[in-house]
């Protein structure tokens, strides 16, 4: 925790979240306090009810706690209009959802540069051609996404996840609805970006195989923190899994 | 399964309200408008009762009815008639009646009668009679330069008793002083403004020493009123009409309703019209729905629900519907009677006061066409649903629809289109009898298929003129106008059948303008090329023109030195050659002042032995100058000789001589002066003379050739006005089914628009999205429904070539601004679906279950 702000790019500090009023209140996070550092690629884990999505979503500016704070960077998220989170949003984060994650009217490169053309941004030619090079989507970018398989849809939209360079991607079971093989592709990507272009990954996932590709597995239990694991295989995550599901 | 249709109608229930109001609005008008013909009727049957209360026999000219054009058109009935009706056996007292028209004014000029409903004048046949006037102020005119006038007139002229007015009968104008106020069967006044003088005055005011235009009678206590009839008729002879009071009474109510007749249809149609924009409506968000719902159904299907069972849930749902909105209609329809009536009444058709007239087959045809229209327009999108597989359905989205060839489709929209530009035509020459096919009934058929044609067209077109239509949006806006672009054309069935409504609506405006327009040309270029006329007297009003003028004016215009040709018009109706045609009837010298562009035979001095017409009418009969044509007229029937025909620009039809009307014709009122000028004359001084001699007569203009113009401008876009109001009804019908697609197409794409906003759209952004795209949709709908219109108006006016319609004018300012106005209103429409749409929660958008 003692780490110079310049290396952190998201951080939540004692963030609380409870859905609902009164008796009917569910309380999803109970105080996580976490810090994800710069150009790393970590995982969040636990079963379902941990409040993983939850943490995601509340680190991504997608919805606001019920006490604590997050920052993106050095900026802190409740203090923010929803327009300036929006704007945030659209130039600092990189989303990749489990699926439902392209705009069907729009052909793949136009779902890839979607942010920069809302924001009335031009894309950096020359790293959109790297990005989209590198997840092998040269010969598909004028079809429409349900001209695209499962495994292509998902690569776009991790491409367009990167193209904006955002400051953090967020990948919500980016493989759940994947094929083995597609999913180890779309892994094999996510893992790239971070070694080689130094991207920051923050990906929530409940398969232990895909969490081994991150270089740091947090564990979340009932809302709270449960431990983490540094360079894990799959084996070790799904032992602290089992423990947790205890 | 009904429960479970009940359920899923409840948990839909918001999304049909839309629907439900859309229906109703179609229900409403079309209820609203049968009650009010009601009403009308039911009001007039009152009157007469009233009227010819105490009356026991009535007798009047027998006429052919068909002939009847003017209300002053009524034959004579002489003393003879009366003296054999009075000494027949059992009958009590008998008195003759003279009625016909002439306007009042008061003495300084101020006009009395409003221009629209005919003003009459009556005789008073004696005090104790049971007459329908009644004398509420003052006495009854006893001798000559004594006059009776109506409440209305005497309250809003401000006039007090011993007062002088002026009447304007066919002899000219002439004072009267006011001796009493009169009410016609408990009205304050029959129409325009009523005017009762003696017997001996009115005789003579309309040329009529003598004669009577009806007789009444009462009969002896106890004697038996079928025999004296009977007795009646066998005295009173051949060419008169011999009825019971009861009788005269129904019979006056029944021509009364069948004049107004025309108004009840013109309405109807306009009805018809929203009830028709209302079918696309209810289709498109049954189609929505049960798209949306294909997983549901199929699911009920996989797990045994047969396919009938299913329709027959989705059938108990539009019925429930259609039901709920039709019931909204009928009652929405009884205010919209009561304000009818309240606008009608504000334009000038003033009715005799009654209740209204809810009748049970006006609830009944609103429910049941509310209910059908419902169904019918559910069951559609229904039996679609059914062809598809339940693993089909449950997979996702229902897959893209099954899509009729391209070709087919262009070969069904035009036989479509041709099948119905010929009905319309074919309605609007009335030259095919079909029987039960009346023309009015052919022109809406035509105008249904060719629309229709148009729309079964449309969704292929959406791609491309979206396109178009897009370009500058998505110039303005390369996120947001490039994804509304890419949204509007995402289901071009859907796209296609939300615009249907706007199209509709904008092709009957288009239609009606460019008519207008068109209209307006030929009557420009008529004065321009075909008018030689330096002034022109006729009434003032949009109405005024049934309204003729005492032929007085045109006989103190010819006596001024300064003129060089007057000339006449009359209009009227006859039977030629068995048709019943509009027949104008012209001076002597009236061709003088025709340029004409080409001419056979001779077109003036048709006295009353010839008359004249253009080529094509000529052509059509088979007529040849020279040939004797048989002319019935309401007096009588002749032969006229065909003297020449003419081709000039705007002017066509039969014509005869104003000699022939003065024989044939009762009414002997002009309705146009045309005035031209010796050379030399200064128009300034010349138009001053004229104008002192018209001054007498209030509702009477003069007008150059430019204020012609002007006036017939004015006077058409008055016209047009009022059809665009009617249209509006329909119009707003559509907004609200542009309302309704936007929400329900936001609701589908809950997801899409969550992922937007995560993306980094803003809410602005989102909205003006959304804005956009509805104002692409409606514009689609306007630019299709523009052209479909001028296409219409182009078949129609061809068809009407022969009628004078040589000028096609396309009003393109007029129509340019009428798709930005439905464009606009296509945004309107998106302003609560996109604010709800803005305040959607992301995470249940991107949540994935």
């Amino acid at each position: 925790m003692a780490m110079a702000v310049e290396t952190i790019a998201a951080r939540a500090v004692n963030a609380v979240k409870v859905y609902g009023e009164g008796e009917a209140a569910v309380t999803a996070l109970r105080g996580v306090s976490l810090d994800i550092e710069r150009g790393h690629f970590a995982a969040i884990m636990g079963p379902s009810g941990s409040g993983k999505s939850t943490l995601l979503h509340c680190l991504a500016g997608l919805d606001t706690l019920t006490s604590g704070q997050v920052f993106i960077g050095d900026s802190e998220l409740s203090a923010l209009s929803d327009t300036e989170l929006t704007i945030m949003r659209r130039e600092k984060v990189g989303f990749v959802f489990q699926a439902f994650n392209l705009i069907p009217t729009l052909t793949a490169q136009e779902n890839i540069v979607l942010p920069m053309t809302i924001g009335g941004r031009k894309p950096d030619a020359g790293w959109l051609e790297t990005v989209i090079e590198t997840l092998g989507l040269g010969d598909r970018l004028t079809h429409r996404p349900s001209e695209l398989s499962g495994g292509q849809q998902q690569r776009v939209a991790a491409a367009r996840a990167l193209a904006s360079k955002p400051e953090i991607v967020f990948a919500d079971e980016p493989s759940g609805n994947l094929d083995s093989n597609s999913g180890r592709e779309l892994l094999t990507f996510l893992q790239q970006a971070v070694a080689v272009f130094g991207q920051t990954i923050v990906m929530v996932t409940h398969d232990p195989i895909a969490a081994s590709y991150s270089e740091r597995v947090v564990f979340l239990a009932d809302g709270n923190v449960a431990g983490e694991l540094d360079a894990p295989s799959a084996d070790a995550i799904l032992d602290r899994m089992k423990y947790l599901e205890r | 399964m009904i429960r479970a249709s009940l359920r899923s109608l409840r948990a839909h229930a918001g999304q049909l309200v839309l629907t439900l109001v859309s229906i109703a609005l179609g229900v409403s008008f079309v209820v609203g408008t049968l009650i009010y013909t009601a009403t009308t009727s039911r009001a007039f049957e009152g009157l007469f009762d009233d009227a010819f209360a105490g009356i026991d026999i009535n007798v009047q000219p027998e006429i052919d009815l068909e002939l009847v054009f003017n209300p002053s058109d009524i034959a004579r009935l002489d003393d003879d008639t009366l003296a054999a009706l009075a000494s027949t056996p059992g009958v009590a007292t008998a008195w003759g009646l003279v009625e016909n028209v002439a306007q009042l004014a008061t003495a300084d000029g101020q006009p009395l009668s409003p221009s629209g409903p005919p003003p009459f004048a009556f005789n008073w046949p004696g005090d104790d009679l049971p007459v329908a006037l009644e004398i509420v102020e003052g006495r009854s005119p006893a001798e000559d330069g004594e006059v009776a006038i109506d409440q209305t007139s005497f309250e809003e002229g401000g006039l007090s008793l011993g007062d002088q007015v002026a009447v304007f009968a066919p002899g000219g104008r002439e004072e009267f002083t006011v001796v009493g106020v009169t009410n016609f069967a408990g009205l304050p006044r029959l129409a325009g403004s009523n005017v009762t003088l003696t017997t001996a005055t009115a005789q003579r005011l309309f040329d009529a020493e003598g004669q009577y235009t009806r007789l009444s009678a009462t009969i002896e206590q106890g004697a038996d009123l079928e025999s004296v009839l009977r007795e009646a008729r066998l005295r009173l002879g051949e060419g008169v009409d011999v009825v019971s009071g009861q009788t005269a009474a129904e019979q006056g109510a029944q021509e009364i309703t069948d004049a107004l007749g025309f108004l009840n249809t013109f309405l109807l149609i306009f009805a018809g019209v929203s009830v028709f924009v209302a079918t696309f409506i209810i289709y498109n968000t049954f189609r929505i729905l049960i798209s949306r719902r294909t997983r549901e159904l199929s699911l009920l299907r996989a797990i045994g629900a047969t396919s009938q069972q299913v329709t027959r849930a989705t059938v108990l749902e539009s019925l429930v519907v259609g039901a709920i909105a039709s019931v909204l209609g009928v009652f929405l329809g009884l205010g919209l009677a009561i304000g009818l009536r309240a606008v009608l009444e504000a334009i000038g058709v003033e009715l005799p006061s009654t209740t209204l007239v809810v009748n049970p087959s006006a609830i009944a045809t609103g429910l049941v066409l509310g209910m059908v229209v419902t169904v019918a327009s559910a069951l559609i999108p229904i039996l679609k649903v059914r062809q598809i597989t339940p693993m089909e359905g449950l997979r996702d989205f229902g897959g893209a629809p099954g899509r009729r060839p391209l070709l087919w489709r262009l070969i069904f929209s035009a036989l479509l289109f041709l099948l119905g530009g010929g009905f319309l035509v074919a309605g609007l020459a009335g030259t095919i009898e079909l029987g039960w096919l009346s023309p009015v009934l052919l022109v809406g058929i035509g105008a249904v298929l060719a629309l229709l044609g148009v729309i079964s067209i449309s969704p292929a077109l959406v791609p491309g003129v979206m396109s178009f239509l897009g370009a500058p949006f998505v110039a303005l806006s390369k996120s947001t106008g490039l994804l509304a672009q890419r949204n509007a054309v995402r289901s071009p069935r859907r796209t296609a059948a939300t615009a249907a409504a706007a199209l509709i609506c904008v092709a009957l405006m288009t239609l009606a303008s460019v008519f207008v327009a068109s209209l307006l040309g030929v009557i420009d270029e008529a004065l321009d090329r075909g008018f030689r006329a330096d002034l022109v007297v006729n009434p003032a009003g949009f109405a005024g023109g049934s309204q003729g003028f005492p032929p007085a004016v045109g006989d103190a215009i010819e006596a001024l030195p300064e003129t060089e040709i007057v000339g006449r018009q009359r209009f009227g109706q006859a039977r030629v050659d068995g048709d019943v045609v509009f027949v104008g009837a012209v001076s002597d010298n009236e061709f003088d002042l025709v340029i004409l562009e080409r001419q056979e035979g001779t077109l003036t001095d048709l006295g009353d032995s010839g008359f004249v017409t253009d080529f094509s009418t000529a052509a059509e009969n088979g007529w040849s100058v020279g040939q004797a044509v048989p002319f019935d007229f309401l007096l009588g029937s002749t032969e006229l000789e065909l003297r020449g025909l003419f081709e000039a620009t705007g002017l066509s039809g039969i014509i005869v001589g104003v000699g022939s009307f003065e024989r044939w014709v009762p009414n002997t009122l002009d309705i146009q002066v045309d005035i031209k000028f010796r050379d030399g004359i200064d128009l300034a001084a010349g138009r001053a003379e004229v104008e002192a001699i018209v001054a007498e007569y209030p509702s009477l203009q003069v007008s150059d050739q430019s204020e012609l113009r002007e006036r017939s401008r004015e006077q058409t876009l008055q016209a047009l006005g009022f059809i665009f109001g009617l249209l509006g009804l329909a119009v707003g019908v559509a907004f609200i089914g542009l309302a309704n697609t936007t929400v329900l197409s936001t609701i589908e794409r809950t997801r899409e628009i969550g992922l937007l906003r995560a993306v980094g759209l803003e809410r602005k952004g989102l909205r003006r999205m959304i804005y956009l795209e509805s104002t692409m949709i409606a514009a689609f709908g306007a630019v299709l429904g523009v052209v479909a219109g001028i296409g219409l108006a182009r078949a129609l006016l061809t068809a009407l070539e022969d009628e004078g319609f040589t000028v096609f004018v396309i009003p393109w300012p007029g129509l340019l601004a009428l798709v930005v106005v439905i464009s606009v209103l296509g945004l309107a429409a998106a302003v609560i679906p996109a604010w709800r749409a803005g305040r959607s929660n992301i995470l249940e958008a991107i949540a994935y279950e």
